[in-house]
């Protein structure tokens, strides 16, 4: 039997410990939340990637332009059934803090190669019939103020125009995306802008294809093709590399370093911070006790009975503070989205990393109280009657 | 005192280890107290009045020899049998109250009610009761800080009779308390002891509240048992209903 009125008022005794306490752990819950979902979306294009499309890069760098020529030479790649180049714009809106992905690729192929893009708003044949028109990610036009109709100058630092001025973009459409791998902060135009501009000398920058992402025609396997591509262009004038596409979006993802470990050991460290903290608090309460604890044994509570009275303390003050923690990351999620989404496409703190954070709130309540209740339970009635208050 | 003991004991020793030496505060003692009655221990310190005390509640256990309570045998049993034993047998009144400082007096009389089948409603009329028998029902919202010493133990003495054992072991019942509260608490121990039967062993150095008991049990020094003095006329400490 456990007496419950004696252990939520032990945790209220100190109610300034009790309070900070709480606090303390919302806010750890809440940063594993957000870091973890950092990780899921760092990760959601490689999970969420298609199997049947193959991408195209220099085998040097991702950075290295491939000559256009090769465009036409993988068409005619054996399974190839569609192709579409991507080249990174590297542009801003306003001012460089305003930054997020902009592409220049070829308008049709685009949905024929990425199914999962549909517009919420404007058409399909408004995006195709001007040649400065483009697509904005909806998280993007939102974050913006964008919409359909509207002018959309941006700055091109990769590719600046020799006159200074913006690059002056049409928008025809307001997408969004069925799968995470594509993010819904992009903007897309046409490729044949860029390369008339560079033509006509009003713009100038790096020539040649970023990427050829390639769409396997059904019965056909993306291995062969791959390997067919790399056989292709194994003489040059620029070795190519053809990988799946969760292979490259794994790359992409680890170009920035080992984020997902970076992230996980700072989560960890906040984990084993606050594990010592709530321990502390633990042990601190539990000697307070120690005298209660003796009365308790004396009247007839078995040494099971005070082990629960401390482990439950321990769960009650984690459970609070982790139930905190993740109420505030949910809460906090379509701003966190907002405001990180240009560099974590599909933020969300998704049911897993929810039940990963319940966990490591039941986890530390478990280490934090084992201990103490532990202690209370070894305890002799007389050596704990005989303790000062 | 042999004939209907309620508490027997035989050839009981317990020695402490301390500072590498063995320290014998108890020597093969024998000792029958009878059912209803009202036992004040005295002896001067390391007698093992409190030892004593400590191995009848089955709050401690003897190196040697047999411990039998209403005809069981405590010092057989183990860890969890034994706590059960108290929680039905024995009510515990100490020196310092031990009140739980974080309940209410209600809430901590009805703290031995837990470990019974007793639904909430019953515990808190159980409670309530007790708090009446020892005249501070209007003080069942208070916590142990809000009380005066006197009005502490007499919370402590509710707590040790709410679950009705048939056993009050009280150590230095009055040691903390001026002289008025004394009287008023051993004038609980004496109703509880006369009305209510309750067998009642009270370790004390004051000679004054020992007046209070029916038969006084000396101990001596080294853990043996003294001349047993049987009070004809014990101090009549007036109405258990006192004043707050």
């Amino acid at each position: 039997m456990i007496p419950f009125t004696l252990v939520t008022k032990n945790l209220a005794k100190h109610k300034l410990r009790f309070v900070l306490t709480v606090l303390s752990l919302a806010v750890a819950i809440f940063l594993l939340c957000v870091l973890r979902s950092l990780v899921v979306a760092l990760n959601a294009g490689v999970a969420d990637a298609a199997a049947n499309r193959v991408i195209v890069q220099s085998k040097v760098s991702l950075f290295v332009q491939m000559p256009q020529s090769y465009g036409p030479k993988l068409k005619l790649v054996d399974g190839v059934s569609s192709l579409v180049r991507w080249n990174w714009f590297g542009g801003y809106y306003q001012d460089p803090s305003n930054f997020f992905a902009q592409f220049a690729t070829d308008p049709k192929e685009l949905f024929d190669v990425y199914p999962e893009l549909y517009l919420v708003d404007g058409t399909k044949e408004a995006f195709l019939a001007d040649r400065k028109a483009c697509l904005v990610g909806a998280e993007t036009a939102a974050k913006y103020g964008i919409q359909v109709g509207d002018s959309f100058p941006i700055i091109g630092a990769l590719y600046p125009t020799t006159d200074g001025s913006a690059w002056d973009f049409q928008v025809a459409g307001i997408y969004r995306s069925k799968k995470k791998s594509l993010d819904e902060n992009t903007l897309f135009f046409h490729y044949d802008f860029l390369e008339k501009s560079l033509e006509s000398g009003a713009a100038s920058g790096p020539d040649g294809v970023g990427i050829f992402v390639l769409k396997v025609a059904p019965g056909y396997q993306p291995v062969e093709v791959m390997s067919e591509v790399d056989a292709l262009f194994e003489n040059g004038p620029q070795v190519v590399q053809a990988t799946s596409e969760s292979e490259f979006q794994a790359q992409f993802v680890s170009m920035v370093g080992n984020v997902p470990l970076l992230v996980s050991s700072i989560g960890g460290g906040v984990m084993i911070a606050i594990l010592l903290a709530v321990l502390n608090t633990m042990l601190m309460s539990a000697r307070e006790q120690t005298r209660d604890i003796g009365v308790l044994k004396a009247l007839g509570f078995t040494d099971g009975s005070v082990f629960g009275i401390l482990i439950l303390q321990a769960f009650v003050l984690c459970g609070l503070g982790g139930a905190l923690g993740i109420l505030l990351a949910k809460m906090s999620e379509p701003g966190m989205a907002r405001a990180i989404g240009s560099m974590f496409p599909g933020y969300q703190v998704t049911m897993p990393t929810l039940l990963e954070a319940g966990g490591a709130t039941l986890a530390i309540g478990f280490l934090a109280g084992i201990t103490p209740a532990l202690r209370a339970r070894a305890l002799s009635v007389i050596d704990a009657l005989r303790a000062v208050r | 005192m042999t004939a209907n003991s309620m508490i027997r004991l035989r050839g009981v020793t317990k020695s402490y280890s301390r500072g590498g030496e063995t320290l014998t505060v108890l020597d093969r003692l024998d000792l029958d107290m009878d059912e209803g009655g009202f036992y004040a221990l005295m002896g001067p310190s390391g007698s093992g009045k409190t030892t004593l005390l400590n191995l009848i509640g089955g709050l401690d256990r003897c190196d040697e020899g047999e411990i039998g309570i209403e005809g069981e045998d405590i010092a057989r049993m183990d860890g969890p049998e034994l706590a059960a034993w108290r929680a039905e047998k024995v009510g515990f009144v100490f020196q310092g109250f031990n009140l739980i400082p974080v309940l209410t007096a209600q809430e901590n009389v009805e703290l031995p009610l837990l470990l019974t089948n007793l639904s909430r409603r019953e515990r808190r009329e159980h409670a309530t009761l007790a708090l009446e028998m020892v005249g501070l029902a209007d003080r069942r919202g208070h916590r142990p800080s809000q009380l005066s010493g006197g009005q502490e133990q007499r919370v402590a003495i509710a707590r040790a009779l709410v679950s009705d054992p048939h056993l009050i072991l009280a150590d230095e019942p009055t040691g903390d308390l001026d002289r008025k509260s004394a009287d008023d608490v051993l004038g609980l121990l004496q109703r509880l002891n006369r009305e209510f039967k309750k067998t009642i062993l009270m370790v004390t150095h004051d000679h004054e509240a020992a007046q209070s008991a029916r038969a006084i049990v000396h101990m001596e020094k080294g853990g043996t048992l003294g001349r047993i003095e049987v009070l004809a006329a014990p101090t009549d400490r007036g109405s258990a209903r006192s004043p707050t």
